[in-house]
């Protein structure tokens, strides 16, 4: 899991570095006198797809950001219980996050829906980057659900 | 039930959801969802996949991928310690020299990264052992880190201005300038604060500070040796603004040229030649950019889902039903900003909290660009104030050795100031408005 987590971080970095020298081959194309078509969009799409598949990465290096205050302020083992609470919570919300996702995409893909510009590419590959990047999550939290209901763990938290 | 009434659902629901300790992301989208099945049945579901995308596939969004990595790049680098060394060098002589070199060099190197933490840790990583091993009192240097820290939100380029900018369709150009005069106060402030606390602080540490300076002058080579290495920094700087104010490029395009220069620049100059050093900075780009932008999603999503239901409209209409002086209003709309940011990060609450404030400061005839100005300052006192200050524990994770007790006693001194420039900018709006509408005439 850590690696598939490690592999897609590095997949939206390539795809994040490919927007970025898009973005500016656009620029230098424009001031050559040259009118700029797909540069823009395919720009904005691959930003979108990396988003995704960065997520349970993100998740993994704990980056997803949440006011973890009360768990300061509570006994240790009510504290351990609400942090198990939140992760069951995540994983339930990422599952139903990507099922609207991937009913999304499907959708798209059957009406074989275009984007309204000269270039007019699918829309289902972008759509489907986020029941992709959200299932991936789900499954990084069901990992650390396991991490942290495995006894090893737990008895090191103990001690 | 009411739209009002719903309204206060809305918000206990969120506060109980959100205090849980759910990444923000999830809790907004699970409360859309949530209250879109119970009000508007379960048909309404399907739109939120539709308003995320439509809400991330924004040419403007773009810009804070491109932003992230520029100062991912400039961050992973010695680049704050040779702003802020050779600012030393210039500053020696000064009485608390070394506090205001800090503070400037948080103000230069805000103004290249865009990001608050990772400004607080590049100049504190360097400046805090150094300015506590030369005597300076060490809240009065955490302090100055800490709040120096925060002006990365509102010197451009700044991811704060860019998502009001969004999320109140007003010109990210106009309010990157908007942001610079009250920058360059702040930093003023700071400093001017620097040097009295110095001046009057205990002479023991004057003579403490004089005598190791004694010891170590520094020539005119010296002091330009390491803003050698900096200028390249420095002319981004100058490149984006000439590049979006003189109309060439739009925000966007200035962030992705800027983040390819700074990457170039990290590699030729900073050397980060190996996969591992470089990888650091995407690492830190694509975990940063996905947490804010799907933080971004989720609140489109949650925005939607309150509009849906009429809550937005409904909360405006009422808050300008009340009739209220505009100045108690504007007072009120900073309190519960104030609070709301010592617990959220701003990106959140602008995306919450500006579709009902937009048309209210509109009815009052508050100027938009202005309250940017005043929402960022509050904004980043939430960055320095207990208890999910973040620039507060960014300091902490560089400098272990203090303890957190002190580098927030440090910041509140710095939090009055910060309260101070609020009111001197609102009853000098000009302030902020003056260069905006100098260089892209009146709004």
């Amino acid at each position: 899991m850590d690696r598939i987590c490690d592999a897609m971080a590095v997949i939206a970095a390539a795809l994040l570095s490919c927007a970025t020298a898009i973005i500016c081959w656009m620029v230098l194309y424009r001031t050559m006198g040259y009118s700029t078509s797909w540069e823009l969009e395919l720009g904005i799409f691959l930003m979108v797809c990396s988003l995704f598949l960065a997520s349970p990465y993100t998740l993994k290096t704990k980056g997803h950001v949440g006011v973890d205050l009360l768990s300061a302020y509570l006994p240790e083992r009510l504290a351990r219980a609400l942090h198990l609470f939140t992760l069951f919570l995540g994983l339930a919300v990422t599952i139903f996050l990507g099922l609207l996702g991937l009913e999304f995409a499907i959708d798209s893909f059957m009406k074989g829906e275009r984007t309204e510009s000269v270039w007019a590419p699918y829309k289902w590959p972008l759509f489907a980057t986020m029941p992709i990047g959200l299932f991936m999550t789900s499954a990084q939290y069901v990992a650390e659900i396991v991490l942290e209901l495995s006894p090893r763990v737990r008895q090191e938290f103990q001690s | 039930m009411s739209e009002l009434q719903i309204g206060g659902l809305i918000l206990l629901v969120t506060l109980v959801v959100l205090f849980s300790g759910l990444p923000i992301a999830w809790g907004l989208s699970l409360i859309a969802a949530g209250f879109l099945i119970v009000f508007d049945g379960p048909a309404s579901l399907a739109n939120i996949p539709l308003v995320m995308m439509d809400e991330l596939a924004s040419f403007a969004l773009l810009t804070i991928p491109l932003f992230i990595l520029l100062g991912a790049a400039i961050g992973s680098t010695h680049a704050g310690r040779d702003i802020y060394e050779s600012l030393h060098r210039w500053l020696d002589r000064v009485p608390g020299g070394l506090v205001i070199a800090n503070i400037l060099a948080c103000g230069l190197f805000s103004a290249i990264s865009g990001s608050s933490p990772a400004t607080a840790a590049a100049i504190g990583k360097a400046g805090v052992p150094e300015m506590i091993d030369r005597g300076v009192p060490v809240r009065l240097a955490t302090g100055s880190v800490c709040a120096g820290g925060t002006l990365g939100i509102l010197i451009p380029p700044s991811i704060t201005m860019i998502l009001y900018g969004i999320s109140t369709e007003t010109s990210i150009g106009r309010l990157f300038l908007a942001g610079v005069i009250p920058g360059i106060m702040l930093v003023l402030m700071f400093a001017a604060y620097a040097w009295a606390v110095s001046l009057i602080s205990s002479r023991s540490l004057r003579s403490a500070m004089a005598e190791r300076i004694e010891a170590r002058r520094y020539s005119l080579a010296e002091k330009f040796e390491g803003l050698g290495r900096v200028s390249p920094f420095i002319m981004i700087v100058i490149m984006i603004a000439y590049a979006m104010y003189g109309g060439i490029a739009t925000p966007s395009e200035v962030a992705a040229i800027s983040a390819a220069l700074a990457m170039a620049l990290v590699v030729v100059i900073y050397k980060a030649r190996t996969r591992e050093s470089q990888w650091r900075i995407f690492r830190e780009t694509v975990r940063e950019s996905t947490m804010i932008l799907l933080i971004i999603a989720a609140a489109a999503a949650f925005s939607y889902m309150m509009s849906l239901l009429y809550v937005t409209q409904s909360a405006a209409q009422w808050l300008v039903d009340l009739n209220l002086n505009r100045w108690v209003l504007m007072l009120a709309i900073n309190l519960f900003l104030i609070v709301a940011g010592m617990f959220l990060p701003p990106v959140a609450i602008i995306l919450m909290v500006m579709p009902i404030l937009t048309p209210v400061l509109e009815a009052n005839n508050f100027d938009l660009i202005w309250f940017a100005v005043i929402l960022t300052i509050n904004m980043e006192i939430g960055l320095i104030t207990p208890p999910v200050g973040l620039n507060l524990y960014v300091l902490k994770g560089v400098v272990p050795k203090v303890s957190i007790k002190d580098i927030l006693i440090g910041s509140m001194p710095f939090v009055l100031l910060m309260l101070m420039s609020m009111v001197i900018i609102s009853i000098f709006p000009q302030i902020a408005l003056w260069l905006p509408n100098q260089m892209m005439g009146a709004s």
